[in-house]
């Protein structure tokens, strides 16, 4: 590991701590109704939205009126977003001339741009026409973010209220989420992106001729080849910033269109993690004690940077196959050095295992490099990262309250430890919160195991496998990880663009979200109603180390405990006996 | 002439199948809001 490795990492943590106050105290300021400088410019929209949509801004609800907005809108959208794609063919913007995508394959899509995972079956640039793309898929980028924000808003609320029934009003949160936050920031970030060479027209697909002419598996001479563009840095932002994930392109962020510099790599690497790092601020400044903000980024931060470590020292490494031949794979002012099997010369090893753990730490999902050409523990730790329940980060909103998950569990179990009643933020923690928040801890758990299971046992899902072996068990554990945990990502290698895994994948996106926010929800009325309890010498304090310590030990502790036996089918054994 | 007008029929019932999982998995949620609500009132 090398001084310019560390200092490409400092680098990025520094910048994203820095923008971390000035970004997450602006959010507070947003859900909190405040007058900001974007008030001006988004105020007369944001009222004009609530006059064409009827919708009382100042009318709050509880926390059952909140789940079954979520769900009423999620109805419409999963809906609408299937038809569109179905329909796709004859509507407008489809000058490739494309055809409807398959039932299956557009359920599973539009689950899972609706639930923010945005794993795809499919190749962008052939399957999607450009009216899917934007007003489908780009447009779920944002509306599946403003949700997850919308919930972790009302969870905050529930903290900072005390003895009232309403956790705040759904519309109110998902509008201001868009406005306010994800349309700035994506509209910076699109014109920078533009600078940097990521395109985005509405023409067609070029022809250009080859240099030199090749010849096709029937044995007749191409060329010609086909060069994909489109509405690239407009998608291209959202899906960074709203921990999406869905590239334009079949191969994301590693396709020079998408991602050509690396400046780009960096900003969009930057994007992953700016608001889900950003709002542990904003939750802080909410419940009037910043400390508690600053303790949970701690201990997500933490995480990253262990885990971050052991990936670019698995991959700085190099293959150890090739050690035993003698080739040299050290790091040196002519090569790179290490293992470059599945990545991109422009960014190298460390840029690809930072974005693999960012990545994966958030829900986003996209990537710079084929996690399925990772050494077995450098792939580990994008696969982990999502067992953990994505809570380190995580997606916009929905990886703090998993945090906060964690946090009830963390307090709940020191408090038996000392025989007190277990409280955070002056909210006594009882059996109820208990419940749901083992309900929200569990039930991704039991989606991985099961939906691996039973891939592994059906045709189906045996038969999608390209390699064989653990590594083949890695593939299925890593999607099924993925989907339950609302990440995209792939470890590619797996065909599943079936109908078994379509179904399989999509029913685990549904459970591994919906299911989620429900809990949160009650959590957050449950907390709302009931008084503040002043802090007393019995208190636990949770924003110390050791508190951080604690609630590390604990995330760590339940993701070691339901995942080691089947990562010891997958990686370890494939690091074992390579 | 039933059988010119079986792979559109096919194709609809698929589209059926899909929305019907997504309603199926929809009122579910309801299902489980309603539970943690009463299990609040406990």
């Amino acid at each position: 590991m090398t001084s310019f490795i560390w200092l490409q990492i400092v680098l990025y943590l520094a910048v994203l701590l820095l923008l971390v106050k000035p970004l997450g105290g602006y959010m507070a300021g947003v859900y909190q109704g405040e007058r900001t400088f974007m008030s001006p410019v988004m105020g007369p929209v944001e009222r004009f939205v609530y006059r064409i949509t009827g919708v009382r801004p100042q009318e709050e609800m509880d926390w059952k009126t909140y789940a079954f907005v979520m769900l009423l809108f999620t109805l419409v959208g999963l809906v609408t977003l299937y038809l569109l794609q179905r329909l796709q063919a004859i509507l407008p913007f489809n000058p490739q001339h494309l055809g409807a995508v398959s039932p299956d394959l557009s359920f599973n899509t539009s689950v899972s741009f609706n639930s923010n995972t945005n794993w795809q079956s499919y190749g962008g640039e052939t399957t999607m026409t450009y009216l899917t793309q934007m007003v489908g898929l780009a447009v779920h980028n944002f509306l599946s973010a403003a949700i997850g924000m919308a919930v972790l808003v009302a969870l905050i609320r529930g903290f900072a209220r005390h003895s009232v029934e309403t956790i705040g009003n759904a519309w109110v949160d998902m509008t201001r989420s868009i406005l306010y936050i994800l349309i700035p920031l994506s509209l910076i970030l699109a014109v920078v992106l533009v600078s940097q060479g990521v395109v985005q027209t509405f023409g067609a697909s070029k022809q250009t001729q080859l240099v030199q002419s090749v010849q096709d598996p029937a044995g007749q001479p191409v060329n010609e080849q086909v060069i994909s563009v489109g509405p690239v840095a407009s998608q291209e932002a959202i899906k960074q910033l709203g921990t999406n994930g869905g590239g334009f392109f079949n191969v994301n962020s590693a396709h020079p269109f998408e991602n050509p510099t690396p400046l780009s790599n960096f900003l969009e690497m930057l994007a992953i993690l700016l608001i889900p790092a950003s709002l542990c601020y904003t939750f802080g400044k909410m419940v009037r004690d910043t400390k508690q903000g600053w303790a949970l980024l701690t201990a997500m931060m933490l995480i990253f940077v262990v885990m971050l470590s052991v990936a670019v020292w698995a991959e700085q490494s190099g293959n150890p196959v090739f050690t035993k031949l003698g080739v040299d794979q050290t790091a040196s002012a002519v090569q790179p050095g290490g293992n470059m099997e599945g990545k991109e010369l422009r960014f190298g090893i460390t840029n690809s295992a930072l974005w693999a753990t960012a990545t994966t730490a958030a829900s986003n999902g996209s990537v710079n490099s084929m996690h399925d050409s990772f050494t077995p523990l450098g792939g580990l730790v994008p696969m982990w990262m999502m067992q953990l329940g994505e809570v380190v980060f995580g997606g916009v909103g929905s990886g703090l309250y998993g945090m906060l998950a964690f946090v009830i569990v963390a307090v709940f179990i020191a408090g038996l430890m000392i025989g007190r009643t277990p409280e955070y933020l002056g909210k006594k923690i009882e059996s109820y919160e208990m419940k749901m928040a083992s309900i929200m801890v569990l039930i991704p758990v039991v989606c991985v195991l099961l939906g691996t299971a039973v891939a592994v046992l059906v045709p189906m899902g045996k038969s999608a496998v390209g390699n064989p072996g653990s590594h083949g068990f890695s593939e299925i554990l890593y999607a099924f990880s993925s989907a339950s945990n609302n990440n995209g990502s792939a470890f590619a290698g797996l065909a599943t663009k079936n109908m078994f895994y379509n179904i399989a994948l999509g029913i685990a996106m549904l459970l591994g979200r919906y299911w989620l926010m429900v809990p949160v929800l009650a959590i957050a009325g449950s907390l709302a109603r009931k008084k503040h309890v002043p802090a007393s010498v019995g208190t636990l304090p949770t924003h110390t180390p050791l508190f951080i310590i604690w609630l590390i030990t604990v995330v760590i502790i339940v993701g070691a405990l339901s995942f080691f036996p089947a990562l010891s089918l997958g990686p370890f054994v494939e690091h074992l006996v390579r | 002439m039933i059988f010119g007008f079986l792979p559109a029929i096919i194709k609809i019932m698929s589209d059926l199948l899909f929305l019907a999982i997504i309603a199926v998995f929809l009122l579910a949620t309801a299902g489980l809001i309603l539970l943690c609500q009463r299990l609040m009132k406990q």
